[in-house]
C-alpha cells in the first residue's frame, strides 16, 4: 500500500498501521517455523538460548541412533509406497470420473472425498480396528494402505483440476490415428496433465510423512514414523534429536513446497 | 468436468439427423464401452476405500450401539433374565445359568463380559473375576447358595440389574455415557453424579476453543487478506508466502515451535527475563492461551486462502464508484464490499471450525488438562480404557458435528471438497 | 516422454516389490526364531535386550530375539487376536499381567522350575501369570543443590510454605491418589482400604484440591526429571530409578526419599499358547539368575527380585535399591489388583477433576 504524497496524516497513520499490522502478522506466521532450526545444532543437551557452541551431534544421532534412523526409514519407505499407491488409483479414478457419465456420480464423488472430512482420530481409529481384525495392524502394509485411503482424494483433486482443462478433441484426435485407448491415454493425455500427476503425488507424500495421528493408532513400535517418534520424545528436552528431525522435516516440507508450486508454474506454462 | 457431456450433445445432434442406423448404433455401442471403461478406472479407488475407510469407520460406529460382549459370554443368564424386571423377584433360574456360563465361557469373552459391565456399574469386573475364580469350574448343587456365598452382593438386584442392562444385542448406554447420562436401576435415564460429569463439559470446551480460534483467525485473517489481494504483485506473493509456509510444514513440527517459543525456559520467557521485564518466568504453556495461540497459526491459511480468492475478483471500481456516489469509506466497505465477501468468510470460517473439532496433536503439546477435546477423550478410551463402545459414541458425537459443518460448507462454497484457493 | 514414464513406472513397481518383499521377509525372520521377547520401548526395554536377551542368546546358542511393544494388555491381545502371533516371553506390567490372566492371554508359571525363585524378596504371590522382574519405587524426588532443608515425607510434598515452587506428578489417578492419602495423614498400609471407600476418595480428592495450583502433570518419566533439572519444580514424585540413573548419566544431585514410596513390580509373563515355552523357561530362570539380574540391575539402577543380586551391584547404588529389606519397610506395595478393578471409575473422576 503505497502512501500519496497529497496523504494527510491520520491516513498516513494508517497506512502505517497497516504496515506494521501485516509485519506483524509475517512475523507470526512465519517466525515460529524456524525457532528451532539453531537449537539443532546446539552442542548443549538443554532448550537454551543463546547456545554456546555449536555440533553436528543431533543429526549424527538422527542417522545413528536405532530408533530415529527406523523412524525415519519408515517414514520414507511409507510414505513413498502410500504415495505411489494414492498417485496410480487416483490418476486412473479421475480420469474415469472425467470421462464417465452415470447416476450417482455425485455418491461417488462423496465416497471418494470423505477421507479429507472424517477427523484423523476416527480415521485412526477405525482403521486401527479394522486393520487388527485381518492381521494388519502394526504391520507396514497396514499403515501404507492406511496413509493411501488418505491421500487419494487429494490425488483425484489435482489431478481433477488439471484434467478440467484438457481438451477432449485430442484424444479423438489420437483415437482417429489408430491409437488404442491405453495409448491414446499415455502418449496425449499423461504428458498434458503429467504437472497434476506430479502435484498430486507430492500432496500424498507430504500427508503421509506428515501424518502423526493415524499412524500413532496404527504403527506399533517397529513400525513407528518420524513424526510419531517425535511426538512419543515431544516432552523429553533432554534429547535434542526431535529438533534435528523437525528441521529435516521442515527443509523437506519447503522442497515439496518449491516442487508444486514449480509445476503450477510449468502448468501455466504448458497452456499456453 | 463439462467438456465430455458437451461432446456427446452435439454427436446426439449429428446422428439424429442423419439416417445411418449402423453408424448411431456403433457409435452407442463404442460410447458405451467407452463408459464402463471410464467406470472401470473409478471402481479400484472406490472399491478400495470402501473396504479400507468407509467400512472401518463403520465398524467403529456401529459399536457405539452394539452390544454384544454379555450375551456372548453369558447366553443362558441373558435369557434366564429375559422376562425380569427389576420390578420383579430374581428370578431362581438366573443362579443355575450364571454358574454354567461361567463354566463354559471362553477366559477372553469372560474378560470381555466383564469389562463391558464394569463401564455400566463400577464394581462388577471384580465380582465377576472373583466369582469365577472361587467357583474354579466346579457345578455347585445349589448354585444360589454358592453364588450368594462367595459374594452377598449377588443377592441384591445390582449385579443382575447390570447384566439385564447389558444384555444387547443393541443398547443406548455408550451414547447415554457421552452426554453424561446413564439409566438407573429402573431404567430411567439420569444424570451421572456431578464429579463424573466429563463429556459434556469437554463437547462444550471443543466447540468453544474452535468457535474462539475462528473468530479470531478471522479477525486476523480478513485484513491480511485484503492486503495481499490489494497490494503490489511483489508485496502480494511475500505475504501469500508467508501463509503457505505454514500451511506446509507439518502440524507436528508447528506445534513442536511453539513449544520451544512458550516453555518457562522457552525463547520468548529468556528473551523477557533477560531484558527484566519479569523476575520469574511465565506460565505461558499447556494453558488455553498456548493452545489457542498456536491453533489460529496453524489454521490461519484456511481462513486466509479462501478470503484471498474471492476477494482477487472483487474489482477495485466497486469501491471506487461507491466512493464517486457519496459513500463515505466504512459504508462503501459495509455495503459494497462486506457482501461480496461473505462467501469467502462462510468457507473460511467453516474450514477452520472443523479442522479445530478433530485436532488431536496440538492441545496434547500444548494444552493443559481443561483444555482437551473430544479426540483426546476417544484416543483415551481406545488406548487407556479400551472402551471401544464410549470411543465409538463420542466419535458419533463429533462426526456428526463435522457432517453438520460440512455440508454447510458445501452449500455456501459449491464445493465438493475442503480444498483451498 | 513415454520412454520416461515406463521406465519410472518400472522402477516404481521395483521399489514397490523390494519393500513388500523387505517387510514380509522381516516378519518371516521373526516367525522362525527360537524365542522373541517383547518388550516395551524406552530405557527398561534397551537395557533388557543388551543385559539380558543378547547374552541368553550368546550363551545358549538358541536364534532369541526381542520385539517392541506398545504399553497395554490391549496391544498384546490385538497381536494375539490378528493371528501370526510370534511372541513368547513378555515384560509386563503388574496391571497387565492381572489382565492378561484373567483374559487367558498369558499362561500360569510354575514357580518350581526356576531355580532362584526361593531367593526371590517378592515373589508371585497372587499373580499366578507374573514372574517378578524388576522392582522400582515411586518416589518424592528433589534437587538436592537446589535446597537446605530437604523433604521427608509426602506432607513435605504438600507444605508450600517451607519450599514453595511446583512440583510434578504423573497425569493418572494412580500413584497420585495414594500419595494424597498419605499426605493427608492415612499410615501407608491403610492406604487402599481408605481408598476403596467413596470417603476415602474424597478425601484424597479434598487433599489434591489443596495442592492444584502448583502442580504439573508429566506423561512420561523423563519430563518429571527435566522439570527438576531446569529448575521447573522444587520436587516431583517419580520412579526413583529413574533419578538415580539421571544422576548418573547427567550429574545431577538430586535426592529421593524412602518413606511412604510406592513399590511397583514388573513380571515376565510366558503367552499361552506359545511354540517354546522350554526355551521360555530357560530364559526365565537366566534372567532371574542373580549375576545376569545384577547387570540389569547396575545399568538402570533399578531393583531385580533376586536378592543375591544386591551384593553383585557396586556399593554406592545399593543403598537406593527399592527391593532392599530396610527400604521395603517403609514402603507401601501398589495394589495392582485395586487399580484393575478401579481405574475406569477412578480416571474418569480424575480426569472430570483435572479439567476443571
Amino acid at each position: 500500500m503505497r502512501i500519496s504524497p497529497y496523504a494527510t496524516l491520520p491516513q498516513k497513520v494508517g497506512v502505517w498501521t497497516i504496515r506494521l499490522f501485516a509485519l506483524l502478522m509475517c512475523l507470526y506466521l512465519a517466525g515460529p517455523i524456524v525457532v528451532f532450526i539453531p537449537l539443532s545444532f546446539s552442542d548443549k543437551a538443554l532448550f537454551h538460548y543463546p547456545i554456546q557452541s555449536f555440533s553436528l551431534r543431533w543429526y549424527h544421532q538422527l542417522v545413528t541412533s536405532p530408533e530415529w534412523l527406523r523412524a525415519v526409514l519408515n517414514s520414507l519407505a511409507v510414505a513413498t509406497s502410500a504415495s505411489v499407491l494414492a498417485t496410480i488409483l487416483g490418476v486412473a479414478a479421475a480420469f474415469g470420473l472425467w470421462r464417465a457419465r452415470f447416476r450417482g456420480k455425485e455418491a461417488v464423488m462423496m465416497v471418494i472425498m470423505t477421507p479429507m472430512i472424517v477427523p484423523a482420530v476416527i480415521s485412526g481409529v477405525s482403521m486401527y480396528l479394522a486393520l487388527a481384525k485381518v492381521g494388519l495392524g502394526n504391520t507396514h502394509l497396514g499403515l501404507i494402505l492406511a496413509h493411501t485411503a488418505l491421500a487419494a482424494p487429494l490425488v483425484v483433486i489435482t489431478v481433477s483440476a488439471t484434467l478440467s482443462k484438457f481438451d477432449t478433441t485430442l484424444l479423438r484426435a489420437a483415437a482417429n490415428l489408430g491409437a488404442n485407448p491405453l495409448t491414446a491415454f499415455r502418449r496425449v493425455c499423461l504428458p498434458v496433465i503429467a504437472s497434476g500427476v506430479f502435484t498430486g503425488a507430492i500432496f500424498a507424500f507430504a500427508l503421509s510423512f506428515d501424518d502423526v495421528v493415524v499412524a500413532l493408532f496404527i504403527a506399533g513400535p517397529a513400525q513407528r514414523t518420524l513424526p510419531v517418534q517425535m511426538y512419543m520424545q515431544a516432552n523429553d528436552l533432554v534429547d535434542l534429536t526431535i529438533t534435528a528431525a523437525a528441521t529435516v522435516m521442515l527443509v523437506l516440507s519447503l522442497a515439496l513446497m518449491v516442487g508444486v508450486e514449480f509445476m503450477k508454474k510449468r502448468e501455466v506454462a504448458t497452456a499456453r | 468436468m463439462a467438456a465430455p457431456a458437451s461432446a456427446a450433445v452435439s454427436f446426439g445432434s449429428v446422428s439424429a439427423s442423419e439416417p445411418h442406423d449402423r453408424l448411431w448404433r456403433d457409435l452407442k455401442r463404442s460410447q458405451r464401452a467407452a463408459q464402463l471403461r471410464a467406470i472401470g478406472l473409478i471402481l479400484p479407488l472406490v472399491v478400495f476405500l470402501i473396504l479400507v475407510f468407509i467400512v472401518p469407520i463403520g465398524m467403529l460406529l456401529s459399536r457405539s450401539v452394539s452390544d454384544l460382549a454379555v450375551p456372548r459370554a453369558l447366553p443362558a443368564t441373558v435369557a434366564a433374565l429375559a422376562g425380569w424386571t427389576p420390578a420383579k423377584e430374581i428370578p431362581p433360574q438366573v443362579y443355575p445359568a450364571l454358574v454354567e456360563d461361567i463354566g463354559s465361557a471362553p477366559q477372553m469373552l469372560f474378560g470381555d463380559a466383564a469389562a463391558r459391565l464394569e463401564t455400566g456399574t463400577p464394581g462388577m469386573r471384580a465380582l465377576m473375576m472373583k466369582t469365577r475364580s472361587r467357583l474354579q469350574g466346579a457345578a455347585p448343587s445349589d448354585a444360589r447358595k454358592a453364588l450368594t456365598g462367595i459374594s452377598p452382593k449377588w443377592d441384591t438386584m445390582e449385579g443382575w440389574v447390570a447384566i439385564k442392562q447389558a444384555s444387547g444385542p443393541l443398547t443406548d448406554h455408550y451414547l447415554l455415557t457421552a452426554l453424561d447420562l446413564h439409566r438407573d436401576e429402573l431404567g430411567k435415564v439420569t444424570r451421572v453424579v456431578a464429579y463424573e460429569r466429563v463429556f459434556l463439559a469437554a463437547i462444550g470446551r471443543t466447540f468453544g476453543i474452535a468457535f474462539t480460534v475462528t473468530a479470531l483467525a478471522l479477525l486476523l485473517g480478513f485484513p491480511f487478506a485484503f492486503l495481499a489481494a490489494t497490494s503490489s504483485d511483489r508485496v502480494s506473493r511475500i505475504l501469500l508466502f508467508t501463509v503457505l509456509l505454514p500451511f506446509w510444514t507439518a502440524m507436528l513440527v508447528r506445534a513442536l515451535s511453539w513449544s520451544v517459543l512458550l516453555q518457562r525456559t522457552g525463547i520468548i520467557n529468556d528473551a523477557l527475563l533477560r531484558l527484566g521485564l519479569v523476575r520469574e518466568p511465565l506460565d505461558l504453556m499447556y494453558n488455553r492461551f498456548a493452545l489457542c495461540i498456536a491453533l489460529i497459526h496453524i489454521f490461519l491459511p484456511y481462513m486466509v486462502l479462501p478470503l484471498y480468492s474471492v476477494m482477487k475478483t472483487i474489482p477495485p471500481q466497486h469501491m471506487r464508484a461507491a466512493a464517486s456516489l457519496g459513500a463515505r469509506p466504512w459504508m462503501a466497505f459495509r455495503r459494497v464490499y462486506l457482501p461480496q465477501v461473505v462467501p469467502g468468510i462462510g468457507a473460511g470460517a467453516l474450514l477452520v471450525f472443523i479442522q479445530c473439532l478433530g485436532v488431536f496433536v496440538v492441545p496434547a503439546l500444548l494444552g493443559g488438562p481443561n483444555d482437551q477435546g473430544l479426540p483426546y477423550y476417544i484416543a483415551f478410551y481406545v488406548n487407556r480404557v479400551l472402551n471401544w463402545g464410549l470411543a465409538a459414541a463420542l466419535s458419533v458425537i463429533l462426526l456428526l458435528s463435522v457432517a453438520v459443518l460440512y455440508a454447510l460448507y458445501v452449500r455456501l462454497s459449491g464445493k465438493s471438497a475442503m480444498v483451498l484457493g | 516422454m513415454v520412454d520416461l514414464c515406463t521406465r519410472g513406472r518400472n522402477r516404481i513397481a521395483t521399489i514397490i516389490a523390494a519393500f513388500l518383499l523387505g517387510t514380509t521377509a522381516l516378519a518371516g525372520r521373526a516367525a522362525a526364531a527360537d524365542l522373541t521377547v517383547s518388550l516395551q520401548g524406552g530405557p527398561l526395554g534397551e537395557a533388557i535386550k543388551t543385559t539380558l536377551v543378547k547374552p541368553f542368546r550368546e550363551e545358549s546358542k538358541l536364534d532369541v530375539v526381542s520385539d517392541d511393544r506398545d504399553w497395554g494388555i490391549g496391544a498384546v491381545r490385538a497381536k494375539v487376536e490378528g493371528g501370526g502371533n510370534t511372541w513368547d516371553v513378555v515384560n509386563a506390567e503388574d496391571i497387565e499381567v492381572i489382565q492378561g490372566c484373567d483374559e487367558g492371554i498369558f499362561a500360569h508359571l510354575d514357580t518350581a522350575k526356576i531355580s532362584s525363585f526361593d531367593k526371590f524378596v517378592i515373589k508371585n504371590e497372587d499373580r499366578p501369570c507374573g514372574l517378578p522382574s524388576v522392582i522400582y519405587n515411586t518416589s518424592l524426588a528433589y534437587n538436592n543443590a537446589k535446597m537446605t532443608t530437604k523433604p521427608t515425607s509426602w506432607a513435605d510434598f504438600w507444605d508450600t510454605k517451607t519450599w514453595p515452587g511446583r512440583r510434578s506428578m504423573v497425569k493418572s489417578p494412580q500413584d497420585v491418589l495414594e500419595i494424597a492419602l498419605m499426605a493427608d495423614g492415612v499410615p501407608r498400609d491403610d492406604v487402599y482400604k481408605v481408598l476403596a471407600t467413596p470417603a476415602g476418595v474424597d478425601r484424597a480428592f479434598k487433599k489434591l484440591d489443596e495442592l492444584k495450583p502448583n502442580i504439573i502433570w508429566w506423561t512420561n518419566p523423563g519430563q518429571s526429571r527435566q522439570l527438576l533439572a531446569s529448575g521447573e519444580t522444587v520436587m516431583s514424585a517419580t520412579y526413583d530409578n529413574g533419578i538415580y540413573f539421571f544422576n548418573r548419566t547427567q550429574k545431577t544431585d538430586f535426592g529421593t526419599t524412602r518413606k511412604d514410596a510406592i513399590t511397583h513390580t514388573d513380571y515376565w509373563a510366558v503367552l499361552a499358547g506359545s511354540k517354546h515355552e522350554a526355551i521360555a523357561y530357560k530364559f526365565l530362570n537366566y534372567a532371574s539368575d542373580a549375576k545376569p539380574a545384577a547387570v540389569l540391575s547396575d545399568a538402570l539402577a533399578i531393583s531385580v527380585p533376586n536378592s543375591e543380586a544386591v551384593a553383585l551391584v557396586p556399593a554406592e547404588l545399593r543403598p537406593n535399591l527399592s527391593a532392599l529389606p530396610s527400604n521395603m519397610a517403609q514402603a507401601v506395595r501398589s495394589d495392582a489388583q485395586f487399580w484393575v478393578n478401579h481405574y475406569d471409575a477412578l480416571s474418569k473422576r480424575f480426569d472430570a477433576w483435572a479439567a476443571q
